[in-house]
């Protein structure tokens, strides 16, 4: 069971995450006559976090509420992800919340979606 | 069990349809499947829009030639019990033609197959529908 900022807002239906690489920024520089580069490091900038996954509510009311509350997560402020795994990331931010479609009625309502975190060193 | 002995009354869009030998009719959801991290089977299946086809096997040639593809109407027909000759009533409101394939063989009867999906004029009615008559 996933948790962001302590709340389990995915849990409707089943989500996946992906690590992207922790990225340093870099400053190369090179010199007429010299083999090789020069290379400043700036320090650790963060890595991407993507989940995808797929929302269900029994109603479309339901539906936008759920909606609505993981888009105020999206406020800049870092919190603690834990993945389905129970793995921690701290110092997290909500980029991105995407819906892939449109809200759709099946067995009940269901959207899936894509969505994207920054977690800062 | 229920056997019929006979089709009956074929209608399409107000026009008679004669010599029916079968009809297949198919209500269909595609599954949506959705897993999560290290799932080996869906936690979800949705499903998608309810599609109804049906396949009509008839010998009546003209009749199924002089029909145009996508033209839409009400398509009923009726089934005869072997036991007690009731009947069955099938109704497919919004039936759109999608198909008309014919054979013409040697030595054989002529068949054709036509083919029809059903539309909902609001999208919520169910199209389909179906009742016993003593």
């Amino acid at each position: 069971m996933s948790q962001f900022a302590g709340q389990t807002l995915f849990d409707s239906g089943p989500h996946r995450f992906v690590l992207g690489p922790w990225q340093r920024q870099r400053i190369r520089r090179g010199f007429c006559g010299l083999d090789g580069a020069l290379v400043i490091d700036l320090g650790l900038r963060g890595r991407s976090i993507a989940q995808t996954g797929r929302l269900q509510a029994p109603s479309a009311a339901q539906m936008h509420e759920l909606i609505a509350a993981i888009e105020t997560l999206a406020n800049g402020q870092p919190r603690e992800l834990i993945d389905n795994h129970g793995q921690v990331y701290s110092n997290v931010l909500l980029e991105e919340f995407e819906p892939a479609g449109p809200v759709q009625l099946g067995r009940g309502f269901f959207c899936d979606y894509h969505l994207r975190y920054w977690q800062l060193p | 069990m229920s056997r019929y002995r006979a089709i009956a009354d074929v209608v399409f869009a107000g026009a008679p349809l004669g010599l029916a030998s079968s009809l297949r009719i198919r209500r269909r959801r595609e599954p949506l499947p959705s897993c999560g991290d290290a799932q080996a089977f869906p936690s979800s299946i949705q499903v998608g829009p309810s599609t109804i086809l049906v396949d009509l096997h008839l010998r009546d040639l003209p009749a199924a030639e002089s029909l145009e593809l996508g033209q839409v109407g009400e398509l009923s027909f009726q089934v005869i019990s072997c036991q007690d000759d009731s009947r069955r009533t099938v109704c497919l409101a919004g039936a759109v033609l999608v198909g008309i394939e014919t054979l013409y063989q040697q030595d054989s009867p002529a068949t054709a197959v036509l083919s029809f999906a059903a539309e909902s004029p609001e999208g919520l009615t169910d199209p389909f529908t179906a009742g016993d008559q003593p």
